[in-house]
């Protein structure tokens, strides 16, 4: 039998008496274990543990996104107490920028986009339910809840506004809406999507091999295919139509974004003027709330229609489609929903009869594969791979995993320990496996580039989201508020328009705080997808995707050396290292101690002595370059109108900060930037 | 700077003339060289968006004219794929066209009168009269024209070539597009990203997007305040400062960013010289008609078509919106023509002159035809034709392929391809032949399963090659 679909056994792991008496983590154990197996090439023992400014920073990005801030910085660097990692843990879990990286993470397996993906690509409000994951992850939501809530929000007993916004979930795929679209050929695209992507994100099973007929070595038959379909066809939607009113549909407000409290007081207060106001008064009163009442419903307070998943009152029967085409159900080929039967014992066939039988089993210990492949994702969240490198292939074309009992051990962790995923994390992160450095010698490299063996610890390069938004933290321009409707940062004005139909389509930029909001709540367009996100990522969610691309292009050595938004920040940068640091030094001295602080922002050390002797280089280059050139030096720091506009400018300040900007840019395409190491 | 340069220069080594010049990580991601002796080096898709009219401008019906305003259901079976703006009307009209058809060149091939230019050098051309498709709707035709599936996600034929062949230039992307729009209907149809995307193929290998504003590449020029000699002290001491880490961390991927990172700076001074029109000849830019000098137009882009070409750039696919005739074709129709016809025809024209239409593969066409009957009210100087699958018209030249031929033909009514039919694999695969590559070998696995762009199909069409 297929390895992924056997019942994870639990390993016997032996955790006590180390020399010091100290406990060995599980994950080295079972690490250690394995290399132990495999033999000579292995038994050369964990790699040195990396600086605790190193781990630091990769713990804070992996599991916000974000840098360090400051206060976590000093705490856990002055912290030399035992369990002081622990402790430096337990507060990256406990921020909600952890939600916000969970669900950032979760975006691009559930396809979800701000607009329908066809043609047109009209604008679509699903960002409800994006605000409701973060919610769940903050909330400490078990991963059991989170699959079920998702699958089956609807069915579930005490179901609510809340469960049933989850299952928007299912919702997410594109929807065509061209004029001459047929309803009954896209209903049966938008069932598949569902069906298959549900498939391989809980699953880790490509199902859409089997969708037009049986394969000789596939174990899903075409009957089976449909029978998962089966699951997600019930509801009652047309097929085609705009994303917006696509039935059916729950108006919802976002867990995340309620009407500010004193604006409620303020109504509430009108209220009780209204009952006791003459008609006058009352008139005016009147108006007032109904423009209030207006202004809040247009900026998404009261709700906004989110397509979800409701079954049908009276769903027709699904039969197998021939060559999986639409305009082809066999007659007398009828089928009822359940399940591959490669994923149960003969003796042991679960009844599924729907999405709620669907999700109970799929959390149950009789499933082999859901919580393997959910270990398998926040291993990929660490380590940049999964430990089962094709993460949406657990099948036979999968690359089976190098450490099968870690894996096995991991998912029954999770599992045991009410499916929490703060737990796997703490599992992960205080292993002397993910502490290793991440340094090794071109041999090394070369024998194992994917770092499948864990002989060092992670690498990679960050994603967009996390390189704008640590860009946005380091300069103090981050905008930390949480939830709500997308926002429009910066992005090339032509973009749109040049793939528009008439030509004409403008970007609604943003304008205020919305520029430096995280980049999670940035508007995804779905046929043009933001440039600056999609171009480190490679995901475009036009489908389900849960690889992590990590192709580097020179498209993104583009996007870092000349896309405003990071010049806007290091303009920012400067200007904060300037206001924090202006004491009368003589100007050379400042900017030593500038560029000695940002290096400090940037990797929580100090700089090494000669990289700061060839930033000094770069900043005495640029000074001499600005000093000559007072305009260019405005040109350039005008790219930060909004913070550093109340700084006193003269000709002197405007070319140091010019100057220092240019530094920390130049700090932003260096390697302590852009990669997690 | 000097120690630091030359050492790095030493780090990153010779630059590689396949790739773009990026390095590659693992070597087992290139698909190789080709597969047998190539005929064309590189290609031009100019891919009319919307569904050109095929009984307008490439195969004529005269004896239909008998016909004309008759129900066609009482003549043919329409079959059941109709779209759901025509399904439901009460007749369908056989619909003559309205423009004159002449024989043309030494070849006698019969073109529109609405295509004098293209009529002009039709001996160079080999016209595929019987080309299928099976979407009806514009988005999943023209992605699976693109990619070889209706469904999104796969990689674009640009890309795969870019896969397989790499770059010609060091200083360029591989593949480029270039889009405009057409005047003849100008609310058409908009373009996705995923038509020029890589899918699951690295990164490198996606289409980049020439813009018809701002900045030609995106992110392409230095901010304001930021000049050249800043940028390349900037490049010069990110390298020193990388070239460290790397000497710390020991990983290749350090060198492959620091190779893009000077890959994009080439490209910042490549780029300004491709547009750079002063060295165009009046007489050439005279051939593109009037609108060559707009960026963004057609023309522009037929003639920068020509000049990525000269450059080794390896796909070049432009995009020309506005080819959808629900209605008033008789009106629209020769707007779209008056942009395309003349800088389409001066391509062809100019690519011979200097000698890069022997290795070089031009393909003109849309994502399907449209209907032999017709949509709406139909009126002899006014109808419209919906989406038509069946049947419609596309056409190659240069690269390999016999000119002054017709390949295939349809049926008396226009409805049906009867002989000679090509299907959209089958242009992938002649295609990829005639670059030197077997479409049955030019495989990637994602997650394990193995994909081509010709999917399960695709057939070489060897009676139209040289």
């Amino acid at each position: 039998m297929h390895w992924s679909i056997t019942i994870p056994v639990r390993p016997s792991i032996f955790q006590g008496g180390d020399e010091g008496g100290k406990k060995i983590s599980p994950v080295d154990f079972l690490v250690a274990k394995e290399w132990d197996l495999q033999g000579d090439g292995h038994r050369h023992g964990f790699q040195e543990r990396a600086s605790k400014e190193v781990l630091l920073r990769r713990a804070s990005l992996a599991l916000t996104g974000l840098p360090p801030a400051e206060a976590d910085v000093e705490s856990f660097l002055l912290d030399d107490g035992p369990g002081a990692f622990e402790r430096m843990v337990d507060r990256f879990l406990a921020s909600p920028a952890y939600g916000e990286r969970m669900a950032w993470l979760w975006m691009a397996p559930a396809r979800y986009a701000d607009t329908d993906g066809f043609q047109r690509d009209a604008f679509r409000s699903q960002w409800p339910w994006r605000d409701w994951v973060i919610e769940a992850f903050n909330a400490g939501m078990p991963l059991d809840r989170f699959t079920t809530l998702q699958l089956a929000g609807d069915l579930v007993e005490g179901a609510d506004e809340s469960t049933v916004l989850a299952t928007a979930f299912n919702r997410n795929h594109r929807l065509n809406a061209e004029a001459g679209a047929l309803p009954q050929e896209f209903r049966v695209e938008n069932i598949a999507d569902r069906a298959e992507t549900v498939a391989t994100v809980w699953l880790g099973l490509t199902l859409g091999c089997a969708r037009c007929h049986d394969h000789p070595h596939d174990p899903v038959t075409q009957e089976e295919y449909y029978r998962f379909f089966a699951l997600f066809a019930g509801i009652p939607e047309k097929g085609t139509g705009l994303g917006v009113p696509a039935a059916p549909v729950q108006r919802t407000a976002s867990p995340l974004h309620r009407t500010p409290p004193w604006i409620q007081d303020h109504l509430n207060q009108l209220e009780v003027e209204l009952a006791t106001a003459g008609p006058e008064r009352r008139t005016a009163l009147r108006i007032e709330k109904a423009e209030l009442e207006k202004q809040l419903e247009s900026e998404g307070f009261r709700g906004v229609p989110v397509m979800v998943m409701k079954e049908s009152d009276n769903p027709s029967t699904v039969h197998v489609l021939r060559r999986g085409q639409y305009h082809s159900p066999d007659p007398d080929r009828p089928v009822s929903p359940g399940i591959p039967s490669m994923l149960y014992h003969p003796d042991n066939a679960p009844v599924i009869r729907n999405r709620l039988d669907l999700a109970r089993w799929m959390v149950s210990r009789q499933n082999p594969l859901t919580a393997r492949v959910m270990v398998n994702r926040i291993w990929q969240q660490h380590f940049g791979r999964g430990l089962v490198e094709t993460a949406g292939n657990f099948g036979s074309g999968g690359t089976p995993p190098a450490f099968p009992e870690l894996l096995d051990w991991l998912a029954l962790e999770l599992i045991d320990s009410g499916w929490d995923h703060r737990h796997i994390h703490r599992v992960i992160l205080n292993s002397a496996v993910w502490q290793q450095a991440s340094g090794a010698s071109p041999a090394q490299w070369k024998s194992d580039p994917h770092n499948r063996w864990l002989h060092r610890g992670p690498s990679w390069r960050l994603d967009g989201a996390a390189l704008r938004d640590q860009a946005m933290a380091i300069a103090g321009i981050l905008d930390h508020d949480i939830g709500g409707p997308p926002v429009f940062p910066p992005q090339p004005e032509g973009l749109w328009k040049a793939y528009s139909d008439d030509g004409a389509l403008t970007y609604p930029l943003s304008s205020g705080r919305d520029l430096y909001r995280r980049s999670i709540y940035t508007f995804w367009k779905r046929t043009i997808a933001p440039p600056r996100l999609a171009g480190f990522s490679g995901s475009t969610r036009e489908k389900c995707e849960v690889d992590i691309s990590k192709y580097d292009t020179a498209q993104q050595s583009l996007i870092l050396m000349n896309d405003p938004v990071f010049i806007e920040a290091a303009v920012a940068w400067a200007g904060r290292l300037m206001q924090e640091t202006s004491s009368g030094l003589h100007s050379e001295k400042r900017a030593a101690s500038w560029i000695h602080n940002a290096w400090e922002d940037l990797t929580c050390s100090e700089p090494p002595e000669d990289i700061h002797r060839q930033l000094m280089e770069a900043w005495r280059f640029f000074l001499r370059r600005y000093q000559s050139d007072p305009e260019a030096a405005m040109e350039f720091i005008r790219a930060d109108s909004s913070h550093s506009g109340n700084m006193e400018w003269n000709a002197s300040t405007a070319s140091e900060q010019a100057a220092l900007a240019a530094v920390c840019h130049l700090v932003m395409n260096l390697e302590q930037f852009i990669s997690l190491y | 700077m000097g120690v630091g340069v030359c050492a790095l220069a030493a780090l990153l080594g010779p630059v590689s003339s396949r790739g773009a010049g990026f390095a590659r990580p693992d070597e087992s991601i290139t698909a190789g060289s080709a597969h047998h002796r190539p005929k064309a080096r590189r290609v031009i898709s100019l891919f009319q968006s919307g569904g050109p009219s095929q009984l307008d401008l490439f195969d004529p019906k005269p004896s239909i004219f008998r016909y004309a305003g008759a129900d066609m259901r009482t003549m043919t079976d329409l079959g059941m794929r109709l779209t759901e703006m025509t399904r439901d009307q009460g007749y369908f009209p056989v619909v003559p066209s309205a423009f004159e058809f002449s024989p043309s060149g030494q070849s006698g091939i019969e073109i529109s009168s609405l295509l004098p230019a293209t009529a002009a050098i039709v001996d160079e051309i080999c016209l595929l009269r019987a080309v299928r498709t099976h979407a009806i709707n514009h988005d999943p035709a023209i992605t699976f024209l693109m990619t070889g599936s209706e469904r999104p996600g796969r990689p674009s034929a640009g890309a795969w070539v870019s896969y397989a062949l790499g770059c010609g230039n060091d200083n360029l992307p591989a593949f480029v597009v270039l889009s405009s729009h057409g005047t003849g209907r100008t609310d058409c149809q908009p373009l996705y990203e995923r038509l020029w995307d890589s899918g699951f193929l690295p990164a490198r290998h996606r289409g980049t997007g020439f813009l018809p504003d701002g900045d030609p590449f995106l992110y392409l020029e230095n901010p304001p305040g930021f000049d050249q000699s800043s940028r390349r002290f900037m490049l010069d001491m990110a390298a020193r400062i990388n070239s460290r880490q790397y000497h710390f961390q020991g990983d290749p991927r350090i060198l492959d960013r620091m190779r893009n990172m000077e890959m994009a700076a080439r490209m910042q001074t490549a780029v300004p010289e491709l547009t750079d029109l002063r060295d165009e000849p009046a007489s050439v830019l005279r051939r593109y008609g009037p609108d060559v000098t707009r960026r963004g137009s057609y023309a522009w882009n037929c003639l920068m078509a020509r000049r990525l070409a000269e450059r080794d750039v390896r796909f070049i696919q432009l995009f020309h919106t506005g080819w959808d005739q629900h209605f008033h074709l008789p009106e629209q129709l020769p707007r779209q023509c008056a942009d395309t016809d003349r800088p389409t025809a001066a391509l062809i024209e100019d690519l011979r002159i200097r000698g890069l239409l022997d290795d070089t593969l031009v393909i003109w066409g849309g994502e399907f035809g449209r209907t032999p009957y017709g949509q709406g009210q139909y009126r002899h100087d006014d109808f419209g034709r919906d989406h038509h699958a069946g049947c419609f018209s596309m056409w190659m030249a240069g690269g390999g392929i016999r000119g002054g031929r017709v390949h295939g033909a349809t049926d008396e009514l226009g409805q049906r391809a009867v002989s000679g039919v090509v299907d959209v694999h089958d242009i992938h695969a002649t295609m990829l032949h005639l670059l030197g590559l077997d479409h049955r070998q030019l495989k990637w696995s994602d997650d394990g399963r193995d994909f081509r762009l010709t999917d399960t199909g695709g057939r070489v069409v060897h009676p139209i090659l040289l």
